[in-house]
């Protein structure tokens, strides 16, 4: 008989998803693999040919981890859930590279609306910048004439 | 990006009903549901164990299906979905919308005369 349960631990990668959370998903997957399998072969179906088809039922194990552990009912932590969209070289970081990408073609496409929020921006921050110089020259710079060390 | 198949469109889009159409009578394992999908379809719909699972988990952590490790004796233990007091709810809700909107498609697309 195969091992499911190793079979599923060797390719079902962990990165994401809390190691309870994997735990259970392996036993899972491993348990509907087995029943698939044995299925096949009590039909009369060959080991070999049993065992293709049990390949088959999951084309990619890193799509099927990222589905899954997005979407288990497990709570994952503000930190765990930040982590795993900041580790690059995962499928995490290539979404995240793909919503940077999207973001900066929707603001392509719409040129107009970008250079305008550019420039409410800018007029904004520099208004903003002048104001506090300002206030912080007037109000909390003493003036040199009073300062009792300044020479007159 | 390989274009979907229109079976597979389909597919994606009436999974939830799907799902908990099967849990409607009694709770089920993963395998159970697939098989029972199968079946009832005539072979039309398969779901693989890539398509299924996220599916499942999707309703159970939206509260829809809560899931529960079963142990018998001499055998693998299985994690059994049952519908919610909600996924009841939305599998009524569900299956009125996608009665009306087959109802449309039916009539749009001249499917009632093919």
């Amino acid at each position: 008989m195969r091992d499911f349960t190793a079979h599923v631990r060797r390719h079902l990668p962990s990165a994401g998803i809390p190691p309870d959370r994997h735990a259970e998903i392996v036993d899972e997957l491993a348990s509907e693999l087995e029943s698939r399998y044995t299925a096949l072969v009590q039909r009369g179906v060959s080991d070999a040919d049993a065992w293709q088809e049990i390949l088959a039922q999951i084309p990619s194990w890193p799509a099927l981890a990222h589905d899954l552990g997005a979407r288990g009912p497990a709570q994952r932590s503000p930190w765990q859930w930040l982590s795993s969209r900041t580790r690059f070289g995962s499928p995490s970081s290539d979404r995240w590279r793909r919503d940077i990408r999207h973001g900066a073609r929707g603001l392509w496409k719409e040129r107009g609306f970008a250079l305008t929020g550019i420039a409410t921006l800018a007029v904004c921050l520099g208004g903003h910048a002048v104001i506090v110089a300002g206030v912080n020259a007037s109000c909390f710079t003493p003036f040199a004439s009073l300062s009792p060390n300044a020479s007159s | 990006m390989q274009p979907e198949s229109d079976e597979h469109s389909l597919k994606k889009g009436t999974a939830e009903l799907l799902v908990l159409a099967q849990l409607e009578e009694e709770p089920r394992h993963g395998y159970d549901i697939a098989l029972r999908i199968e079946q009832r379809s005539n072979g039309t719909v398969t779901f693989n164990v890539a398509s299924l699972y996220p599916v499942l988990y999707r309703l159970e952590a939206k509260g829809d299906i809560a899931g529960r490790w079963v142990e018998r004796a001499g055998q693998r233990r299985r994690r059994f979905y049952k519908l919610t007091a909600a996924g009841r709810r939305k599998l009524v809700q569900q299956r009125r919308t996608w009665s009306v909107f087959m109802s449309a498609v039916q009539r749009a697309a001249g499917l009632e005369y093919a």
